[in-house]
């Protein structure tokens, strides 16, 4: 056996060249901002809002920790994310949003079709595309990989990771300010983030009180949201108890129809294709699992359209005020006159 | 005058010991047959004497040194080793592959010298392949190719060449060619041994003779008393007649015995 | 009178007449090939630029002293030499280093059908992309899933290994087999972990491309993690160059002719771990290169290693440019994988050359 140890001499010779290689290349050609190195300890950077004064060039420290500095407004924006398009959209003039994610024209996910469709921005995910754009602003989302960022940011374009994975209104709240001071348009998304704040109180305020405290799953396909999601906080922010976090999952994961059953939900609410709702209802109730639910006895599966059930954007108050007003009955929350703000006539 | 010799060396393979404390030696001008059954030993016997295999005891001794005491690349310049099978999966030229035999005489970063080409040459007209130098040896015959292996192990310019079942994969024509060669180089002066099964190319070729049985030295010697029909008759286990050709070569028969075996 | 000459020729001259000749022969095509298909990769891109242009912006990047980057619009320099030429040149050296690790896989295992990943490399180095993957390294630092996968590689070798060593000794035949054991071991760990994470469809969408292999977003900082392997790769093999050929001659006779057998298979097996490592770390899984790339090399130029590893590893390279060239125009604006495109392109020649190989052992001629 000491030859077999001995086999291992040089392999581990070799790990320790490859760390000095790593050292080297860092040192040779690191990308601008270094190889993060360090990051890769701390992974999953938690939600923080870190930006400076309003004058030019404005700073801040990005999910990846990288300090982006913007010298002036942005004119030509690309985002890579959907949930970032809805962001642009809702404080930027859209003129300046040069290209947004694939999803940003699907009927199915986007509130912001019509923009879309108006404006038509680019769909660029490759980087050439992309630089092709001429971009002064790069907005990518949590899950972008490092080597498209690092790309772009070697070209001297301001690229900026934005965290996306939202487990709360109030990070959305603060990601509509940030993308204000990034994008030159702080004075919008203060209002923005007034009327998103006033929205989340109000329907806050309507709840009955006293009541019981209604037990809720929500479902997209055969994943529901745990706890640390944008869903469970909503849940919360309406007085409900969200089913799947309190049987311990946690993040967006899958659920099966024995854990439904057990769990055993008041109300059920889904996302569906526009147009499709009542087929996918239907689809549900055909589940012999969810038909066994206090929910599906109570007529109280209640299946929402895709753009509103997956919004993780300043839209998620559109899903806030459909549960409410199937929950509580009341149309609460009417602090936001500009809600029909997708709407064609306004374009 | 260079000698190669095993003293009291055992080996064994995975607890089992497959040859037992054998002494066997070779020197110049010498040609020795190790001679035996299938799975007797003789091929062990063969590489323990070309350093291949380590002796677990005993040693093996090249001019009166202990192997050990050589490096890799002086053992390799001293003996050259012919093994039977010669892999010939890709299609390397003639002279490639007698060329090959000079890598114990290079360094990792020298070109081809004089002496190298000189002794690839000799190699390949000892040999009687010159003319085969540009053919692929993928398309050679068992005969050429036996021969070809032989040119390698002849262009290391070697003290000791020591070969595996040289005529085992030959036709008649072929193995003769082959032994003959091999008592050719005996003459010039090299020390040449190898193992065969096939007693009447001992009978006619080697001049001292090893009989191994069961990885054993049943006998050593020369060739008339190693291969008396007594001994020939208990390692092969069979009846054996001695007959004498129309040369006066002498000439083995055999026919199956029909007693039963008696328990080793 | 050529049809004279011939005849007048004795056979085996002509044989090595034609040999020299293709060797040759092989170059002269080879060179160019390689040449112009790096030019095309990178004259061809998503958005089209003229090809005055980028001459001129490659022009003020090698020569600065020289040429002025006057008339040259910023976006064009950043799409030429940021994003189109690392992704050349990394191609280029994949593409050699898959090829040189085939070379000493199939001289190894004296199996001219040999790849690369055989002792365990290539599942190995996608383990450890996997796991950066999965992690969430690969969001943060560029150098995470490269390191990963080589790190992957080195480790999956010295597994395989250590089980397929015996007191002091590793038969290639045993080494084969747990090459082979570990590498599907290895293998439905990764998919297992892609399983476990299909959850998070972002991360599975890019776990699933990246095993399909690909070039795209390519930078220089990629260029400096598997250039070094590469040569170093390279060079290591062509140092024992000529222990490869005795090694294909069979262990016995290698080890007769003076070579320490036990410590050369540890050297090479090593170094071809390395060569895909580095390749699997900055482009992924890529069927079928070191596999048909050095099989198809050796029908030209012959088996000796010291000629075949430098043809193989340019062939390689050539190769890989023109499959990624296909890869992103075959099909836009969406990029095909280049691994399936290796392995759509590799296939069929590698079926064609199996083909051949038994016909002509049909006629008696080949081994094996």
């Amino acid at each position: 056996m000491t030859s077999g140890l001995k086999s291992f001499v040089p392999p581990l010779a070799l790990a320790m060249l490859v760390g000095s290689m790593a050292a080297g290349v860092q040192r040779l050609a690191s990308p601008p901002g270094g190889l993060q190195l360090p990051a890769l300890v701390t992974s999953h950077p938690d939600f923080a809002v870190r930006t400076g004064g309003l004058e030019y060039p404005r700073e801040s420290y990005d999910g990846d920790n990288f300090l982006v500095k913007i010298k002036r407004p942005p004119q030509r924006i690309v985002s890579q994310f959907y949930s970032i398009d809805e962001f642009l959209y809702s404080l930027v003039p859209p003129q300046r949003v040069v290209a947004v994610s694939a999803s940003a024209y699907q009927r199915s996910v986007s509130n912001i079709v019509a923009y879309a469709e108006k404006y038509h921005p680019v769909i660029a995910s490759d980087p050439e595309r992309v630089l092709r754009l001429k971009p002064d602003l790069i907005l990518v989302s949590s899950s972008a990989r490092s080597d498209f960022t690092s790309l772009t940011r070697s070209t001297g374009v301001p690229t900026y990771r934005l965290y996306t994975n939202f487990s709360s209104l109030k990070q959305v709240a603060e990601t509509i300010g940030l993308i204000g001071y990034l994008t030159g348009t702080e004075d919008a998304a203060r209002l923005e983030e007034q009327q998103f704040r006033a929205t989340v109180e109000a329907v806050k305020a309507a709840r009955p009180a006293g009541t019981h405290k209604p037990r809720i799953l929500g479902l997209g396909g055969n994943y529901s949201y745990g706890s640390e999601t944008l869903f469970n906080d909503i849940v919360l922010t309406l007085g409900g108890i969200n089913v799947c976090a309190q049987g311990g999952l946690k993040g967006y994961d899958e659920v099966n129809s024995e854990m439904i059953v057990k769990w055993d939900p008041e109300w059920i609410f889904a996302g569906a294709n526009p147009g499709e709702t009542e087929q996918t209802k239907a689809h549900l109730l055909a589940n012999p699992a969810i038909a066994h639910t206090q929910a599906a006895r109570d007529h109280h599966v209640v299946v929402l359209e895709g753009p509103v059930f997956f919004a993780d954007s300043p839209y998620a108050t559109s899903l806030l005020k459909a549960m409410a007003s199937a929950l509580y009955g009341s149309p609460a929350g009417e602090a936001r006159p500009n809600e029909t703000k997708p709407d064609k006539a306004k374009l | 005058m260079n000698t190669l010799a095993t003293k009291n060396a055992s080996i064994s393979r995975n607890g089992r010991c497959i040859l037992h404390s054998a002494t066997v030696s070779l020197s110049s001008g010498q040609l020795l047959s190790i001679v035996g059954p299938n799975g007797s030993g003789k091929s062990t016997l063969l590489r323990t004497l070309a350093g291949l295999w380590q002796a677990n005891e005993g040693e093996v001794l090249l001019n009166s040194q202990p192997i050990k005491t050589f490096s890799r690349k002086d053992v390799a310049k001293r003996i050259a080793f012919v093994p039977q099978e010669a892999l010939m999966d890709f299609s390397f030229t003639v002279g490639e592959i007698v060329a090959m035999g000079r890598h114990p005489h290079r360094g990792r970063f020298s070109r081809e010298t004089a002496s190298d080409h000189e002794a690839v040459e000799n190699a390949l007209e000892r040999c009687d392949v010159v003319q085969l130098r540009h053919r692929l040896v993928t398309t050679l015959s068992g005969g050429e190719r036996q021969r070809v292996v032989i040119a390698r192990g002849l262009a290391v310019d070697p003290e000791f060449i020591l070969l595996d079942e040289p005529t085992a994969n030959l036709d008649v024509e072929h193995a003769l060619e082959v032994l003959e060669l091999c008592s050719i180089l005996a003459r010039d002066g090299k020390a040449v041994a190898f193992a065969t099964h096939d007693l009447n190319a001992v009978a006619r070729y080697a001049s001292s003779v090893v009989l191994v049985q069961g990885g054993k030295l049943i006998d050593a010697g020369n060739r008339e008393q190693v291969l008396s029909r007594k001994n020939v008759e208990d390692v092969f286990r069979v009846r054996a007649e001695l007959v004498a050709s129309d040369q006066g070569h002498p000439v083995y028969v055999f026919h199956r015995r029909m007693d039963n075996y008696p328990a080793q | 009178m050529s049809a004279h000459a011939e005849i007048v020729q004795t056979p085996a001259q002509a044989v090595a007449e034609r040999q020299r000749l293709r060797l040759g022969m092989f170059y002269v095509v080879l060179l160019p090939v390689l040449a112009v298909s790096i030019l095309a990769g990178i004259a061809i891109g998503s958005t089209p630029i003229p090809w005055q242009t980028i001459l001129h912006v490659i022009g003020t990047k090698v020569f600065p002293h020289w040429v002025s980057t006057a008339g040259l619009s910023d976006s064009d320099i950043v799409i030429v030499w940021l994003i189109r030429v690392p992704r050349v040149i990394v191609a280029v050296f994949v593409g050699a280093g898959l090829a040189t690790a085939g070379v000493i896989m199939q001289a190894l295992f004296r199996n001219p059908l040999a790849e690369p990943g055989l002792v365990g490399a290539g599942p190995g180095a996608v383990l450890g992309a996997v796991i950066a993957f999965v992690a969430g390294w690969t969001l943060h630092s560029v150098l995470a899933l490269p390191l990963a996968a080589i790190v992957g590689a080195l480790l999956a070798l010295v597994l395989v290994y250590a089980m397929a060593t015996r007191g002091g000794t590793t038969p290639v035949a045993t080494l084969l087999l747990a090459g082979i054991a570990v590498g599907t071991l290895l293998s439905a760990l990764s998919s297992l972990l892609l399983s476990l994470h299909i959850v998070d469809w972002q991360v599975a969408q890019e776990i699933v491309f990246w095993m399909m292999g690909g070039l795209d977003s390519r930078t220089w900082t990629h260029f400096w993690i598997c250039a070094p392997f590469v040569l170093l790769g390279l060079a290591a093999a062509m140092i024992q160059s000529r222990d490869l050929d005795l090694l294909q001659q069979g262990e016995e006779t290698a080890a007769s002719l003076g070579l320490d057998i036990e410590a050369s298979k540890r050297l090479l097996t090593l170094t071809a771990a390395l060569l895909t490592g580095a390749a699997v770390a900055v482009a992924g899984l890529l069927a079928f290169v070191g596999l048909v790339v050095p099989h198809a090399v050796r029908l030209v130029v012959g088996p000796s290693n010291r000629r075949l590893l430098p043809a193989s590893a340019l062939a390689g390279a050539a190769f890989l440019i023109l499959c990624d060239l296909a890869a992103r125009t075959v099909h836009p604006p969406t990029e095909i994988r280049l691994g399936v495109v290796t392995a759509l392109i590799g296939g069929p020649i590698f079926i064609w050359l199996l083909w051949r190989r038994s016909w002509e052992s049909g006629e008696g001629s080949a081994g094996q």
